[in-house]
């Protein structure tokens, strides 16, 4: 009953006086409210010390696409489409299950470190002349230089030289960043080339610059928070009921992937929501009161 | 307002940046990363000034400002250090050594107390005592109702009383 009562804070915006509070909780009580508050009045907050002088610097400018990348990207797709029909070969299954991270080296030495609860095949023979891989889940790629190399998903696949990206395809999600080389990314029928430090997903479908991000698994940026959510149920193989969760709450930032409570608490707190286990694997989400 | 008037960014500036700072402060605690967030949070909303709506301007510098924290401070244990207005020079009483011993050993209580608390319960109460921010105001800032402001102010004053209690017995 004690958290439904604001009496306290009644006071401390002055919509209470002080008899009125003494008259509620003592004497002795009241003084010691008080001299926390007396207390506080003595104490100062360190001062901001930014300036604006950034105002007068001219604005950075968006790196701009570069065409010819797009029109070299159409002739390899071609190819590629011509290859997918010539090399079918035997597929080769690579699961990181509940809980679990792996690195995988595949056959042309390209590494694929796979986030827990993903999946990744490919053609275990003639990957050397087709090097396309199938992901479900999240996977950061380190790419030897070579031929394309293409990840597809169900929303759209990625196409890349030598380079290092992320692809994040969860449900019906689909991002990807680029942390080096150059990416290019088809969803839908819309084609998108990434320069280092830029992302798109099947949401936004524009591409955009992020930053300082790392490339290490639940780390996101501009992520759908259900999305988001969706991770942690298979990173930590429990189940979350996300009826409150807005399609449009997006997240930034990284969460711990080996302490429940600290990960939950990293991508709730910001959208004021709290967690309770209803049972050992199932949470519930609720707005903090 | 329109954040591309540097004439309006600048009067938003002067008005919200230190509350900004502070409420990083507040929440977790480190000084340098919070001066460094509030800026480039700025820096960000003048860049991009063109895609931002202006009236919702205000929650956003917050929510900008709390995602950016989250992503560059760990979670560590928050220290939080205030310093403090000297006591009244012209009254005897406030001048002995005992007074002034034991106004410092509840200062460090009161700053210890603070530091455990819930950072989402913290930052509310400071912005309100510190800044003297009003509850309505918080909650806007923030994205809250008044009601919550309300809840979260008197359940931290319980716990920093039942805090202080502990550490003296």
């Amino acid at each position: 009953m004690e958290e439904q009562e604001t009496y306290l804070s009644d006071w401390l915006d002055g919509s209470i006086n002080d008899q009125a509070l003494k008259a509620l909780v003592g004497e002795a009580e009241f003084r010691e409210y008080q001299s926390i508050t007396t207390e506080l009045n003595r104490w100062i907050a360190p001062e901001f010390k930014g300036d604006l002088t950034f105002l007068d610097q001219p604005k950075k400018k968006k790196i701009p696409v570069r065409a010819l990348w797009v029109r070299w990207s159409v002739a390899a797709s071609v190819l590629l489409a011509i290859g997918l029909f010539v090399f079918q070969g035997f597929s080769k299954q690579v699961i990181a299950t509940t809980g679990e991270e792996l690195v995988y080296v595949l056959p042309d030495n390209s590494t694929a470190r796979l986030s827990p609860g993903s999946e990744l095949s490919f053609s275990s023979w003639g990957f050397a002349w087709k090097r396309t891989i199938s992901l479900s889940g999240q996977a950061f790629f380190k790419v030897a230089k070579g031929a394309t190399f293409t990840v597809e998903s169900d929303q759209g696949f990625t196409q890349v030289l030598g380079t290092e990206f992320t692809v994040h395809s969860r449900g019906n999600y689909y991002q990807v960043r680029c942390f080096e080389g150059s990416v290019e990314v088809k969803i839908d029928q819309n084609k998108y080339v990434l320069a280092p430090y830029q992302w798109v997903d099947n949401l936004n479908q524009a591409v955009e610059r992020f930053e300082g991000a790392e490339n290490s698994p639940l780390s996101y940026w501009s992520v759908p928070l259900s999305v988001v959510l969706a991770d942690i149920e298979a990173v930590y193989g429990i189940e979350i009921d996300r009826a409150v969760v807005q399609p449009s709450w997006i997240f930034t930032g990284k969460l711990d992937h080996d302490n429940l409570n600290q990960a939950l608490n990293q991508a709730l707190w910001p959208f004021n929501l709290e967690y309770k286990f209803v049972s050992e694997h199932k949470i519930l989400l609720q707005p903090t009161q | 307002m329109n954040p591309c008037d540097a004439q309006h960014f600048s009067v938003f500036y002067e008005k919200n940046a230190q509350s900004l700072f502070r409420y990083l402060y507040y929440t977790f605690g480190k000084e340098a990363e919070a001066q460094d967030i509030a800026q480039n949070v700025f820096v960000k909303i003048w860049e991009q000034c063109h895609k931002i709506d202006g009236t919702k301007i205000k929650s956003l510098i917050y929510t900008m400002a709390r995602n950016e924290a989250l992503n560059i401070i760990k979670h560590e244990k928050v220290v939080l250090e205030f310093s403090a207005t000297s006591p009244d020079r012209n009254n005897q009483e406030y001048q002995t050594p005992e007074f002034l011993i034991e106004q410092d050993e509840f200062k460090s209580k009161l700053e210890k107390a603070l530091s455990s608390l819930k950072p989402q319960e913290r930052q509310v109460f400071l912005m309100n005592r510190m800044d003297g921010m009003k509850y309505q105001e918080i909650a806007d800032n923030l994205g809250l109702s008044v009601k919550a402001v309300e809840k979260r102010m008197h359940h931290v004053l319980v716990a920093l009383r039942a805090q202080i209690k502990g550490f003296n017995r």
